[in-house]
C-alpha cells in the first residue's frame, strides 16, 4: 500500500426520487480517501447506501451533488461515453450474484472486456485463459456457468474483473452467495492479489468476517459515514 | 390458492406494459389469420357473384340448342302436374346477336335480345326506371313495347355503346326458316334503358328486352314456341340456397319427365354448373391465395408462440421463488394458464379488429386487380372465419404459453433463483420409439401396397398420375420421419431435428426435381408445388433451426474479421444460440415472408418472359384471328379468303374455318376437372388443307400431350425442331382419320379422334359429341395444343374434329353453314410489326360504314384480334395477380414486421439486467444498441438468405417444370431484400436504442 490517493469523494450525495413524495436520500456528503493498493470494507445494515456508494464509484450511476475523484479525474463530470470507457479500463467490477451471462462459457465470459478494445482475439483468449488457469479453473474454459459450483462462478467473475488490470476491483457483496468456506477462499483469493499486485478492492459487505479480511473498514449508516478504521488482517 | 390470485392480479398489474406488448403480438396473429380469411372469402364470393348475378335466382334452364321449343304449354303442365316443387317459372324467347350504333360507329357481339311475358314473375328480375327507384308498370310496359321495333337496353350496354333513347340500332339476327337460321340485319328503337341493380333483369347488363310477342314476330316463331324454359327453385337463393346435389336431382327428375332421350331437350342445372364452373376459373387463383395466406398464417403462428415463450421466459425468477415458498406445480401452471388466457383472449378480441381493418384494404386490391373496378367492395366477413380466427390465436396464445410454462414448472428452484435459466431435458420415452416404428411400417406398408396394387411406383408411367405422387410422397415422408423420430431415442434431439429437416428438404426437392416434370397436369402440378413449397421452408427452417450454433459460430467467425468490437459480436451470436427456439422462430418468419415475396417476383417474371417468348412460336404463324358472330348470307358480297387479302398488303394467307357450338356428354371415366358432365364447346371441321398448303404446315401448331403411347415421346422441354417433328406426327393421325380404342391404342374399329385446344379435355378423354336430331357420337381425345389463338377469348372449350363426323353434326353445323372463324398470316414482324394496325383494318372492313356489308344491310360482327397483344394482355393479367399477392404477402411482412418489434423489445425487457451487466463491464450505449440490433439482424439476415435460396430453387424447379427460362428479376429481388433488411433494421434498431436507456444501475436490479 503507497500513499498516492487512488479514490477521492467529495461531499458526495445521491438523491433517489428527487422532489417526489417518494425522495429517498441514499447518501450524504460522503468524504472518503482510498490509497492505492488499499483494500476497505464498506459495511452498514442493508439500504444505508452502500451499494450505491459502489455504483458511483464504479460510475454505473450518477451522483445527485459531490465529487468521484479517480486517479486524479473527476468522473462525475465525464459524459455517458467518456465514463463507460473509463469503467472498462480502470474498474472491476464483482457482483453477490456473480453476474455471468449464462449463455456463454468461463473462457468468453472473462474475454469479454478485453474484446473491447483492439486486442486481437487470440491474444484475448490466451490473456483470459492465463487469468483462469491462476484462478484454478483451467480445466473449465469451456464450462457455462450453470456447470459450475458457486465458488467457481465467482472465480470467472474475478477473473473477468482483473483482466484488464484495473485501478480499482469493487465486490458488492462478493460472497454473499457462497457458503462460508468458499466465501473464505475468495476473500483469500481478493488478499493474495491485492497483496502481489497492489491491486486496490473496494468491498460492500454485511459480514464482519469478510471485512476483517480487508485494511480498513468504513461503516455507513443512514447514508453518512460513522465510522473510518484501520484493523482487520 | 389466494396468494395465486392475488400474485396474478398484482403481477398483471405491475407488468402491464410488457403484457401490452404481448396482446399486440397475440392480436398481430390474430388479425393475419382472420385478414388471410376475409381476404379470400371476399375475392370468392365476388367472383362467384361475378357469374350469378346475371343468372339471378334461375336454377334449371331447357333449352332446344337455340331452335325453338314446339308446345312448352304442354311442358310446363307436365312440371306442374310432377313433385317438383318451384319458386317459380317463366318461358322466353331469345337469340344472341350483334347490336351495332351507326351514328357511333359501335358494334357489340354476343347481346342477348330477349322477350318476357309482360306478367312474369318478379323472382326473375325486375324492370326498373333508370333512375333505380321505380318499377316500370305492366302498362307502360304494354305501351313501350306496343311498337315492335321499340326496346329497353340493359344499363351496361346503354354507356357501353354511347346510346342514346329514341335512336335507332341495328341488330345482326337469325330469322329461322325450316331448320336453318337465316340472317338479317333489323332496325330497332332504343326505347330507354332499365337501372343496374340487384340481380337477374336489374343486374343490367348486355341485354336488349322487348314482349314476347314482339322477338316471335321478329324471328319467326310461332306462339306455342319458346326458346327457353327457367325454373327457379328458390325465390332468394342469398337467404334460401339451392344445394348443388338437389338441383342435379331436379335436373335428372325434369330429364325423365320431358323424355329428353326422343324429345333431344336440354335440360340443364344452369346455376349449379356456372357455380361450379366459376369455382374452377377462381381455383388457380384461389390456390395461390391460399398458399399464400397459409403461409402468411404460418408467420402469424410463429409470431405468436415467440411472443408467449418470451413471456414465459421472463419470468423464470418469479417461478424458481413460487417454486421455493411451496408453490405446488399446478399452482404455477394455473398461474400461467390464466395469465395466457386473458392475454390471449383480449390480444385475439383486438386482433378481430385488426384482420378486418387488413382486409378492407387487400379487398379494395382486389377490386381493382380482378374485377376492374375502383369501387369499394365490402369485405365479407363469415362467423367461421372469425370463430376460427379466434379460437386458433386463443388456443395458440393459451398453448404457446402454458406449454413452456409446463416444462418451466420443472426447473430446479433453487437454480432459477440463482438465475441458472436450465431446465432439466426429458428423455425421450418409448412413446416416441413407438411413433417411429409406427411411421416407418405406414410408410413401408403404403409402398408395398402400391406397388401391388399400382404395379409402377418407380415406373414413370406409376408417376403420371397425381394420386401415386402423393401416395409416393407420403410413404417416403413416413419412413424418413420414422426414421428421424426414432433417432431421438437412439441417439439425440438435435440429431432428430436434423433428419426431419433434412426429410422434408429431400422430400421437396426430389418431387420438384424428378415428379413434378413427369406430371403433366398443371392443377396437380400446382397442388404437389404447394406442399413441396410448404415443405422446403419448414425443413430449411427446422434444419438450420437445430444447428443454429453452428451457424452463428460461422456468422462470430466473420463477424470478428469485420471492425464491429469482438466482444459486441460474441454477445449477440452466442445469446442468438442460446434461445434457439425463439431465434428459429424469428428467422423462421423472415424466410416464410421472403420466400413467399421472391418466388412470387420470380415466377412473375420467368412467366411473364417465357410466355412471351414462346408466343410466336406456338402461334404457329397465326398472327391474327378473326372471328364472326353470324356468317356472312350474301357471299355474293364478300369472300372473306378471297377478299381481306386486299385490305392490306401484308396479309399472306387467310383461311376460314367452319365453327359449330355443340354439348359435350363425358364418358365417366373421364378424368374432368370441371364438374358437369354436359357442358358446351365449339366444334371445328378442319379439313387437310386448314393448316396445311399442300404437304406444308401454313399454321403450324404445337401439340401438348397426346395419348398413349404417344405421350411418352412428348418432351415439352426439348427443342424446337423436335416439338415440331413430334407435333406433325400427331397431325398426321388426326388427318389420317386414325381410331383409337379406350387403351389409347390405334385401332380401325376405335374411336374417331379429335383434337382439344383446352386442358379441360386431356388426351384419352371420351366424350360424346351431342347432335341435334342425332344419336350422340363417342369421340377419343387424341391431343392437346399448347396454344391455340381461338382459345384466348373463349369460354368454352374447343375441339378440333376431322370431317368424317360431319353427317353426325351436319345440323349443327346448318344453324352456322358458313365459315365464321378465320385464321390471318401476315408478313409483320409478330412483335413489333403493324399487326393491331391490320386487325382494325380487317374490322373497318366488316363493319365500318363504307364496308360493302353495312351498305347492303348484311353486316356481321367481326372481330380481329392481333395474337400478339392478346397474350400481352393475358401475361398482364398474371402479372396483376402476381401484383396483388405481393401485396397480399407484404401485409403478412409489414404486420410480421410490428410483431419483430415488440418481440425485440419484449426481449430487451427481459434482458434488462444483462444489459446492466454489459454496461458494468464496459460496454458503451452505442455497442449496446449494436449488439441488440446486430442480434436481430443475423437473424433476420438468416431469414432472408434462406428465403432467398428458397425462392429461387422454387422458381428453377417452376422452370424446369415448363421448360421456362429462369429469369430472376434482380431489380425487384434487390427491391424485397432492401424492403426486408430495411425492416429488420427497423425491427433491430428501436430495441437497441431502448435497451441503451436503460441505466446500469436500475438494469442490475432488475429481476423480471
Amino acid at each position: 500500500m503507497g500513499d498516492e490517493i487512488i479514490l477521492k469523494t467529495e461531499n458526495l450525495g445521491k438523491i433517489y426520487a428527487e422532489g417526489t413524495p417518494m425522495e429517498v436520500h441514499a447518501l450524504r456528503g460522503i468524504n472518503i480517501e482510498i490509497k492505492r493498493g488499499e483494500m476497505v470494507a464498506i459495511m452498514g445494515p442493508s439500504g444505508c447506501g452502500k451499494t450505491t456508494l459502489l455504483n458511483l464509484i464504479g460510475g454505473i450511476d450518477k451522483p445527485t451533488y459531490g465529487k468521484i475523484i479517480i486517479e486524479g479525474k473527476d468522473i462525475s463530470t465525464l459524459t455517458d461515453e467518456e465514463m463507460t470507457e473509463f469503467r472498462l479500463f480502470n474498474i472491476g467490477y464483482i457482483f453477490q450474484l456473480f453476474n455471468l451471462f449464462d449463455f456463454l462459457t468461463a473462457l468468453e465470459n472473462t474475454v469479454l472486456p478485453l474484446l473491447l478494445t483492439n486486442t486481437s482475439r487470440f491474444e484475448a483468449e490466451e490473456e483470459a485463459k492465463m487469468m483462469l488457469r491462476q484462478m484454478g479453473l483451467g480445466d473449465k474454459l469451456n464450462h457455462l456457468p450453470s456447470e459450475l459450483s458457486g465458488g467457481e462462478q465467482q472465480r470467472v467473475a474475478v477473473s473477468r474483473a482483473l483482466l484488464m488490470n484495473p485501478a480499482i476491483i469493487l465486490g458488492d457483496e462478493p460472497t454473499g452467495d457462497l457458503d462460508e468456506m468458499t466465501s473464505k477462499d475468495i476473500m483469500d483469493l481478493f488478499r493474495s492479489i491485492n497483496e502481489n499486485f497492489k491491486q486496490t478492492f473496494i468491498v460492500v459487505t454485511h459480514s464482519k468476517y469478510i471485512a476483517e479480511f480487508c485494511d480498513r473498514t468504513i461503516r455507513i449508516i443512514d447514508g453518512q459515514i460513522v465510522d473510518d478504521g484501520y484493523g482487520g488482517k | 390458492m389466494d396468494y395465486i390470485n392475488s400474485l396474478l392480479t398484482k403481477t398483471f398489474r405491475r407488468r402491464i406494459g410488457k403484457n401490452v406488448g404481448t396482446m399486440i403480438g397475440i392480436a398481430l396473429s390474430v388479425s393475419l389469420m382472420l385478414g388471410v380469411q376475409i381476404t379470400i372469402t371476399s375475392f370468392s364470393t365476388k367472383a362467384l357473384g361475378f357469374f350469378t348475378e346475371a343468372i339471378g335466382e334461375n336454377d334449371i334452364i331447357i333449352q332446344n340448342f337455340g331452335f325453338p321449343i314446339e308446345n312448352y304449354q304442354e311442358i310446363i303442365e307436365k312440371i306442374d302436374n310432377s313433385s317438383i316443387q318451384y319458386a317459380a317459372i317463366n318461358w322466353r324467347v331469345s337469340q344472341d346477336v350483334a347490336v351495332y350504333n351507326l351514328e357511333k360507329g359501335y358494334l357489340e357481339k354476343g347481346v342477348s335480345f330477349v322477350g318476357v311475358e309482360l306478367d312474369e314473375d318478379p323472382i326473375f328480375g325486375r324492370f326498373y326506371h333508370p333512375d333505380g327507384e321505380i318499377e316500370y308498370t305492366k302498362e307502360e310496359l304494354e305501351q313501350i313495347f306496343s311498337d315492335n321495333t321499340s326496346v329497353l337496353v340493359g344499363k351496361y350496354l346503354f354507356d357501353d355503346m354511347d346510346l342514346r333513347i329514341n335512336q335507332t340500332i341495328k341488330i345482326r339476327i337469325g330469322e329461322l326458316q325450316g331448320l336453318q337460321f337465316n340472317y338479317k340485319t333489323y332496325d330497332l328503337k332504343v326505347a330507354g334503358y332499365i337501372a343496374d341493380k340487384e340481380k337477374g333483369k336489374e343486374s343490367g347488363g348486355r341485354v336488349l328486352w322487348t314482349s314476347i310477342d314482339n322477338i316471335r314476330s321478329i324471328i319467326g316463331v310461332g306462339n306455342n314456341s319458346v326458346t327457353e324454359i327457367n325454373i327457379s327453385l328458390s325465390s332468394n337463393h342469398d337467404e334460401q340456397p339451392v344445394s348443388k346435389d338437389y338441383a342435379c336431382e331436379v335436373e335428372a327428375q325434369l330429364k325423365e319427365i320431358l323424355d329428353v332421350e326422343n324429345t333431344g331437350l336440354l335440360v340443364i342445372a344452369f346455376r349449379a354448373l356456372v357455380l361450379d364452373t366459376a369455382d374452377k376459373i377462381i381455383k388457380d387463383v384461389l390456390i395461390a391465395f391460399n398458399l399464400f395466406g397459409a403461409l402468411i398464417i404460418f408467420s402469424g403462428v410463429l409470431l405468436l408462440v415467440n411472443i408467449q415463450l418470451i413471456q414465459v421466459e421472463d419470468r423464470m425468477q418469479q417461478l424458481g421463488v413460487l417454486r421455493a415458498i411451496g408453490s405446488k406445480r399446478k399452482e404455477i401452471i394455473r398461474l400461467f394458464l390464466m395469465e395466457s388466457a386473458i392475454l390471449g383472449f383480449i390480444g385475439s378480441l383486438l386482433g378481430l379488429g385488426g384482420g378486418y381493418a387488413m382486409s378492407i384494404f387487400l379487398v379494395w386490391r382486389i377490386g381493382i386487380t380482378f374485377f376492374n373496378t375502383t369501387v369499394f367492395l365490402t369485405p365479407i366477413v363469415t362467423g367461421s372465419a372469425v370463430l376460427y380466427s379466434f379460437i386458433v390465436g386463443f388456443t395458440l396464445a393459451i398453448g404457446a404459453g402454458l406449454l413452456p410454462a409446463i416444462r418451466a414448472s420443472r426447473v430446479d428452484p433453487i437454480e432459477v433463483i440463482r438465475g441458472i435459466k436450465k431446465v432439466k431435458e426429458r428423455r425421450m420415452g418409448t412413446g416416441i420409439l413407438v411413433l417411429g416404428i409406427s411411421l416407418i411400417l405406414i410408410g413401408v406398408s403404403t409402398f408395398a401396397t402400391q406397388l401391388a396394387v399400382g404395379d409402377s411406383f418407380f415406373s414413370i408411367q406409376g408417376w403420371n398420375t397425381a394420386n401415386e405422387q402423393w401416395t409416393f410422397m407420403g410413404a417416403v415422408g413416413g419412413i424418413l420421419l420414422g426414421l428421424s423420430v426414432l433417432t431421438a431415442f437412439l441417439v439425440s434431439r438435435k440429431v432428430m431435428g436434423n433428419s426431419i429437416g433434412f426429410s422434408l428438404i429431400t422430400i421437396a426437392i426430389s418431387m420438384l426435381l424428378f415428379a413434378l416434370p413427369q406430371l403433366k397436369d398443371v392443377a396437380d402440378n400446382n397442388k404437389i408445388l404447394i406442399t413441396c413449397v410448404v415443405l422446403l421452408a419448414l425443413g430449411t427452417i427446422i434444419l438450420v433451426g437445430v444447428n443454429l450454433k453452428f451457424v452463428t459460430d460461422l456468422v462470430t467467425t466473420i463477424l470478428y474479421k469485420t471492425k464491429i468490437k469482438k466482444g459486441v459480436s460474441l454477445i449477440s451470436a452466442k445469446y442468438m444460440t442460446s434461445k434457439t427456439m425463439r431465434s428459429t422462430l424469428t428467422f423462421g418468419i423472415f424466410t416464410l415472408v421472403l420466400t413467399m415475396n421472391i418466388f412470387a417476383s420470380i415466377y412473375q417474371a420467368t412467366f411473364s418472359y417465357n410466355t412471351l417468348e414462346s408466343v410466336e412460336f406456338l402461334s404457329g404463324g397465326a398472327s391474327i384471328y378473326v372471328e364472326l358472330d353470324t356468317p356472312i348470307q350474301n357471299d355474293s358480297l364478300v369472300d372473306v379468303e378471297r377478299d381481306l387479302p386486299k385490305v392490306d398488303p401484308s396479309i399472306e394467307y387467310v383461311k376460314g374455318i367452319n365453327t359449330t357450338i355443340s354439348l359435350l356428354q363425358a364418358d365417366p371415366s373421364a378424368k374432368l376437372s370441371i364438374p358437369s358432365e354436359i357442358f358446351a364447346a365449339y366444334i371445328q371441321l378442319i379439313y387437310n388443307d386448314t393448316f396445311k398448303n399442300g404437304s406444308k404446315y401454313v399454321f403450324d401448331f404445337m401439340i401438348e400431350q397426346s395419348i398413349g403411347k404417344f405421350n411418352e415421346e412428348y418432351k415439352p422441354a426439348a427443342s424446337e425442331e423436335y416439338q415440331r417433328r413430334y407435333s406433325h406426327k400427331i397431325w398426321d393421325l388426326f388427318y389420317n382419320r386414325t381410331r383409337f380404342n379406350r387403351d389409347g391404342e390405334k385401332d380401325p374399329n376405335g374411336l374417331p379422334a379429335v383434337i382439344s385446344t383446352n386442358p379441360i379435355l386431356k388426351p384419352g378423354d371420351v366424350f360424346n359429341i351431342t347432335g341435334l336430331f342425332k344419336p350422340p357420337i363417342e369421340v377419343i381425345v387424341l391431343a392437346n395444343i399448347r396454344q391455340y389463338p381461338f382459345s384466348i377469348n373463349s369460354g368454352f372449350p374447343i375441339l378440333l374434329v376431322t370431317p368424317d363426323l360431319l353427317p353426325f353434326l351436319s345440323y349443327n353445323f346448318a344453324i352456322l353453314p358458313k365459315y365464321t372463324n378465320f385464321l390471318v398470316k401476315t408478313s409483320e414482324n409478330f412483335r413489333n410489326g403493324r399487326n393491331s394496325e391490320i386487325a382494325n383494318k380487317i374490322e373497318t372492313f366488316f363493319n365500318g360504314n363504307e364496308s360493302i356489308l353495312i351498305k347492303n344491310n348484311d353486316f356481321v360482327a367481326a372481330s380481329a384480334y392481333n395474337v400478339w397483344e392478346e397474350m400481352l394482355e393475358q401475361v398482364d393479367f398474371q402479372v396483376r395477380t402476381f401484383d396483388f399477392m405481393q401485396i397480399f404477402v407484404s401485409f403478412g411482412l409489414v404486420v410480421g414486421a410490428i410483431g419483430m418489434i415488440i418481440i425485440a423489445i419484449r426481449n430487451v425487457s427481459e434482458r434488462k439486467r444483462e444489459i446492466g451487466m454489459m454496461r458494468a463491464i464496459g460496454y458503451k450505449k452505442s455497442q449496446i444498441i449494436l449488439s441488440i440490433s446486430l442480434e436481430l439482424f443475423i437473424l433476420a439476415g438468416l431469414g432472408l438468405f434462406i428465403g432467398l435460396i428458397n425462392s429461387i430453387v422454387l422458381g428453377a424447379t417452376f422452370a424446369r417444370l415448363y421448360d421456362w427460362y429462369l429469369i430472376i428479376p434482380i431489380g425487384r429481388v434487390l427491391l424485397y431484400t432492401a424492403v426486408m433488411i430495411g425492416i429488420a433494421f427497423l425491427a433491430s434498431i428501436i430495441p437497441g436504442i431502448r435497451s441503451s436507456r436503460i441505466t446500469p444501475a436500475e438494469a442490475l436490479r432488475y429481476v423480471g
